[in-house]
């Protein structure tokens, strides 16, 4: 049973005293009170029982997919400013992203972007298979993954493994891009761009083991899916790159 | 075959499978009108925001507000400038949704809810697993002010000063809404 200090002027004041927003002096003559009041004692343990429970509180979303309604409405909601006009000074102000939204901001756009690459690698002429080639080209990374008898290898096979390894618009982009980000470094944060190159390193090494093993099994459709999902990762992680030293999306 | 090396995850991963935890490049989309894109930030960001329309105006208007904040978010993407994180930013706009709302469409049940009599009417219930889900119920039938004050400092952890702006009110009566607040919570924990 709850003690009701009713009249206890002390009493308007625990709020206070919880959140540690009583002055000094106020807050020992209140400690003095509550060590004679068990009334006030009572009441203040409540509240800080009301305040934990607070903030304990987990959010969960709601019951019905409210995304439908959404997606809805922003189909046919014009926007109130088209695209982030950013103030004047904002291209020279650096980027301070922290370690973590970097390394999963280069996932993010890997993931958003995953089939450009590949269609890109797939429509072009030296990689496309001639009629008849037995070697299978998966349609994704994951179908590519999913490849547990290669075909056996063909001569149009090996010509189109190769083709990854040298593809000239892949290293034409790779390089408009490294450029891109050479020309902006200096407007991203050291810490930024500490991980950026580190894991451009990291992909550049994975990019020359799996050179190397379609290079010693140029019919194996995985191994190649492999290749060029992670050219097309250096690229994802090179346009994002360009992305934060531009400034924009 | 996949091996995570400094931050980049290697090869045969699905990318549909790679979870989306960036606010700055989903943003950054969507700002270019990518709704996948802001599909993300919906997932991300609808449990808290829902939590906040819920106790913040009950349950029977929480689920239009939720979807409104999301529409107004949408349309003003283009004004965030990244000063301050996009999730600040989101939940300081929902408030100022649902504040506006309450301010155009303030209710004859709101006025008659008015009085500190209503939380009386929470049943008791044994604080177990439906406990929260209890404690929720008992911020909605607070009083209006008094619920505002307390979702704002106790939940979302504004400070006075900041919440004394967002309601037009003077610091000093954020602080007694609150003591109001926790007062008449209290009551409703004892039983």
């Amino acid at each position: 049973m709850t003690i009701t200090p009713a009249h206890d002027p002390w009493t308007d004041r625990l709020s206070e005293y919880v959140d540690g927003e009583m002055r000094p002096v106020d807050r020992e003559a209140l400690e003095h009170h509550l060590a004679g009041c068990p009334a006030c004692s009572v009441a203040l343990a409540e509240l800080r029982s009301v305040v934990a429970r607070a903030h304990a509180l987990e959010d969960r979303a709601p019951a019905d997919d409210l995304w439908p309604g959404i997606a809805t409405a922003i189909a046919a909601t014009p926007r109130r400013a088209p695209v982030a006009r950013p103030p004047a000074d904002w291209w020279r102000r650096r980027l301070d992203l922290t370690l973590p939204q970097l390394a999963a901001a280069a996932l993010v756009v890997a993931a958003l972007s995953a089939g450009t690459m590949w269609i890109a690698l797939a429509r072009s002429p030296l990689r496309a298979p001639a009629p008849g080639a037995t070697a299978p080209v998966a349609s994704s990374p994951a179908a590519a993954s999913q490849q547990t008898a290669p075909a056996p290898a063909s001569p149009t096979a090996v010509t189109a493994a190769t083709a990854d390894v040298v593809n000239p618009r892949y290293d034409r982009a790779v390089a408009e891009l490294e450029q891109a980000l050479a020309d902006g470094r200096g407007r991203l944060d050291p810490r930024t761009l500490q991980v950026l190159e580190q894991n451009l390193r990291t992909i550049d090494r994975a990019i020359g083991e799996a050179r190397r093993a379609v290079a010693a099994d140029p019919a194996n459709a995985w191994l190649r899916s492999h290749l060029a999902t992670t050219m097309k990762r250096k690229v994802d992680l090179l346009r994002t790159a360009a992305m934060l030293t531009a400034g924009r999306g | 075959m996949a091996a995570a090396v400094s931050g980049v995850t290697m090869p045969s991963v699905d990318p549909d499978t790679v979870p989306a935890a960036s606010d700055a490049i989903d943003v950054r989309l969507a700002a270019g009108g990518d709704a996948r894109a802001y599909e993300r930030i919906y997932r991300r960001h609808v449990p808290r925001i829902h939590g906040l329309a819920r106790r913040m105006a009950g349950d029977d208007d929480a689920g239009d507000l939720t979807q409104m904040i999301f529409v107004r978010a949408w349309e003003r993407l283009g004004s965030f400038r990244g000063d301050a994180a996009f999730g600040t930013w989101l939940y300081r706009l929902a408030i100022n949704v649902i504040l506006g709302r309450r301010a155009a469409t303030r209710t004859e049940r709101e006025r008659r809810d008015h009085g500190e009599g209503v939380i009386e009417a929470i049943p008791a219930r044994p604080a177990r697993s439906e406990h929260r889900i209890d404690f929720d119920a008992a911020i909605g039938r607070l009083p209006p002010g008094a619920r505002r004050v307390f979702v704002l400092h106790d939940i979302e952890g504004y400070k006075h000063e900041e919440i004394a702006r967002m309601l037009r009110v003077t610091a000093g009566t954020s602080k007694a809404q609150l003591h109001r607040a926790r007062m008449l919570m209290r009551a409703h924990l004892e039983r």
